[in-house]
């Protein structure tokens, strides 16, 4: 419980920072410095996403070798991925809330044409984010080495 | 009555009011309207009325791109031609088929849709289908029945109706018992011989593979011999060195198009339990509602505005369904109540959280673990895209002969760059839609700038715009009325009349212009 209780808290002060940063329209600020509990909350926030995270890992790897992510850190993919989504962090912030942001950016994304092609699959920008969140998450995985091209 | 050629005595000479060459299903077609006519036919076929292989290497041909459907395997060249094997689709060309349009050069017909409207109506009974209704709600499709992205407004379902009618079969008693129509089998035109100044043409040379020859007078001719030739013969008719017959401005056999098929990639679908009933699929289905079973296929194209809009050229997109094995999905859905997984590549494992992502994954379990229907896995696209009108993409005539000794074609088929630009733009359209609506992703098999196309990428057996119709006889060989341009009484046939086709097959189209040209022809004869 405690565990849950502190990621959710480290999740909306990512939130919190990206929503400012959203609603200011700058690029999101970095988050506090890398912890083993951030990463705990971002593999949290993961497991609220997808029903098997090694799956999204192992894509996340073939986005990687396909598209390098202009993010360096966990924590910058994580503010990218959350950046905009509209989250009141005092009201709400619940992981459920969070999925349906995240899947109405996607689609948004999808309507926009904000979409990358990986290996011919045509994926919205912000999954891809996810996809190689879950990489970092769950492996460190080498640098790509070679570009993807835009949807 | 029907005769063979075989049997006339060499130099025969025969007079008649309307000659056809060729009795494929424009043939045959103009020459039942004239089954009433106060006036003689001759209808001019180069086989029998059964397969003969000597006859269909008269098809023989150099094709510089492989990647063409074989000349000798695409054509049948006996009574009733192509539609001997044809797989009977039938569907209109729409109208966005027919207009001007920016950003697509050289694309147009001279007349609107409505306007053919009428023959189209006729060409139903000729084909033996259904009323000419092929809006999905016709077909018992309901629009609740066709799933995002499917229903608009990029991509829409629209239906074909399935011909069963073999031409040569289905009208040889018509053509047999009339009175003023002579069928001459094993009778191939040679050549068109015109006035001084190739304005007329006053007689046709007709050989048999036999040795037989003989001639046809007429007071109107019409080619109709096929898409590819209808252009032959302009090629080999006229002044000896000449440029041939329709030819002043280098038009005849360019143009030449055919409908483009490759694999378009696959769609991995959010819910493998989606419900797709509202997709016949190529196999189709069978609709009573009209009175009688008539087949029909429900397929995947663009919405009119979506082509208007975006500068698309028209496609048709079919799937196939891999299906994943039964106790595979319940396995799966087993480990995935349990928390574990397992890789297996990226469409498996995209397969296996698509569904988190659109929201629908818990529903495709519960189904999975309650048995509901067959899990698909993926949907293979088999896409057939029209060819844009290209003045490089040609036939010709080979300095080699067939055994009539006349040349014979070298077919030089070219696709341009903005085929493939815009093959791959539908293709990235249609994934951007399906992941806007929630139903899957698609992996394209048409991907990025530089992408090549997909190797089983082939030109089928549609042939067209080798005599394209044009107002303008330096932009076509045929007029509005399909008359050769700069010629009194030569008519031409058939798909090679088509300015621009669309991604429907052109059988009904070649039907409906035949009644129109059969039209125009009693009305000036008579």
């Amino acid at each position: 419980m405690k565990t849950d209780f502190l990621s959710r808290r480290t999740l909306f002060a990512t939130i919190a920072a990206s929503w400012v940063s959203w609603i200011a329209g700058n690029p999101a600020p970095s988050l506090p410095e890398p912890s083993p509990v951030s990463s705990v909350f971002l593999r949290e926030l993961l497991t609220e996403l997808f029903s098997d995270l090694r799956c999204a890992a192992a894509i996340g790897r073939v986005c990687l070798r396909a598209s390098p992510p202009q993010q360096s850190s966990l924590e910058d993919l994580a503010s990218s991925i959350l950046a905009g989504v509209p989250i009141e962090p005092k009201r709400s912030g619940s992981l459920p809330q969070i999925r349906y942001s995240i899947r109405e950016r996607i689609r948004s994304n999808f309507t926009e044409g904000d979409t990358l092609s990986i290996d011919g699959w045509i994926l919205s920008v912000t999954e891809t984010r996810l996809y190689v969140l879950a990489a970092r998450l769950l492996d460190g995985v080498e640098e790509p080495d070679r570009p993807a091209t835009s949807g | 009555m029907i005769i063979d050629a075989r049997s006339l005595p060499g130099g025969t000479k025969i007079d008649t009011e309307v000659c056809i060459v060729g009795a494929g299903a424009a043939g045959i077609t103009l020459a039942r309207e004239f089954t009433s006519a106060r006036f003689r036919v001759v209808l001019l076929e180069s086989g029998g009325l059964e397969f003969e292989a000597e006859t269909q290497d008269l098809y023989e041909g150099r094709l510089l791109d492989t990647t063409l459907a074989a000349l000798t395997a695409s054509r049948l060249r006996f009574f009733g031609g192509t539609t001997n094997h044809w797989g009977g689709w039938c569907l209109p060309y729409e109208a966005v088929d027919f207009e001007v349009r920016q950003g697509l050069p050289h694309r147009g017909w001279p007349f609107d849709k409505a306007y053919l409207d009428l023959w189209y109506r006729r060409a139903q009974e000729v084909c033996q289908i259904g009323p000419y209704e092929y809006g999905p709600v016709s077909w018992g499709i309901w629009p609740e029945q066709i799933v995002p992205p499917f229903r608009g407004p990029n991509f829409v379902c629209k239906v074909l109706q399935q011909s069963p009618t073999r031409f040569g079969s289905a009208y040889e008693a018509d053509l047999r018992q009339a009175g003023n129509v002579a069928v001459y089998l094993h009778a191939n035109a040679l050549t068109f011989v015109t006035d001084e100044m190739d304005k007329q043409v006053n007689k046709l040379s007709v050989g048999s593979l036999s040795g037989n020859r003989f001639s046809i007078s007429a007071r109107v001719y019409v080619i109709a011999a096929g898409g590819i030739e209808n252009a032959r013969l302009l090629l080999t008719s006229g002044k000896p060195n000449g440029p041939g017959l329709g030819n002043q401005h280098d038009c005849v056999g360019r143009f030449f198009m055919v409908n483009l098929n490759y694999s378009g990639g696959q769609i991995i679908p959010s819910d493998p339990y989606v419900n797709l009933d509202f997709f016949s699929g190529r196999a189709g289905s069978v609709y009573t509602g009209f009175g009688a079973r008539q087949g029909f296929v429900s397929f995947i194209g663009l919405s009119a505005e979506t082509m208007r809009d975006l500068q698309l050229p028209g496609a048709k997109i079919l799937w196939q369904y891999k299906f994943k094995p039964v106790a595979d999905a319940v396995s799966a859905a087993r480990r995935f109540a349990a928390g574990e997984s397992s890789s297996e590549g990226t469409l498996a494992d995209l397969a296996k959280i698509i569904g988190n992502l659109d929201g629908i994954s818990e529903l495709a379990v519960r189904k999975a673990l309650f048995h509901q229907g067959l899990p698909v896995e993926a949907l293979t696209l088999d896409c057939s895209s029209e060819q844009l009108p290209n003045w490089e993409s040609r036939i010709f005539l080979d300095i080699e002969r067939d055994a009539l000794d006349i040349p014979k074609i070298v077919v030089d088929w070219r696709l341009t760059p903005d085929d493939k630009k815009k093959a791959a733009a539908t293709l990235r359209l249609l994934g951007r839609e399906i992941g806007r609506a929630g139903f899957g992703r698609l992996r394209s098999s048409l991907d990025g700038e530089d992408a090549r196309w997909p190797e089983d990428l082939y030109g089928d057996e549609h042939h067209m715009g080798t005599t394209r119709m044009h107002v303008d006889p330096r932009l076509g060989v045929v007029d509005a009325d399909c008359r050769v341009h700069g010629m009194t009484n030569l008519y031409v046939a058939g798909s090679s009349v088509f300015p621009t086709s669309g991604a429907s097959n052109p059988t009904l189209t070649i039907v409906a212009l035949a009644l129109r040209l059969a039209d125009h022809i009693k009305e000036r004869l008579m």
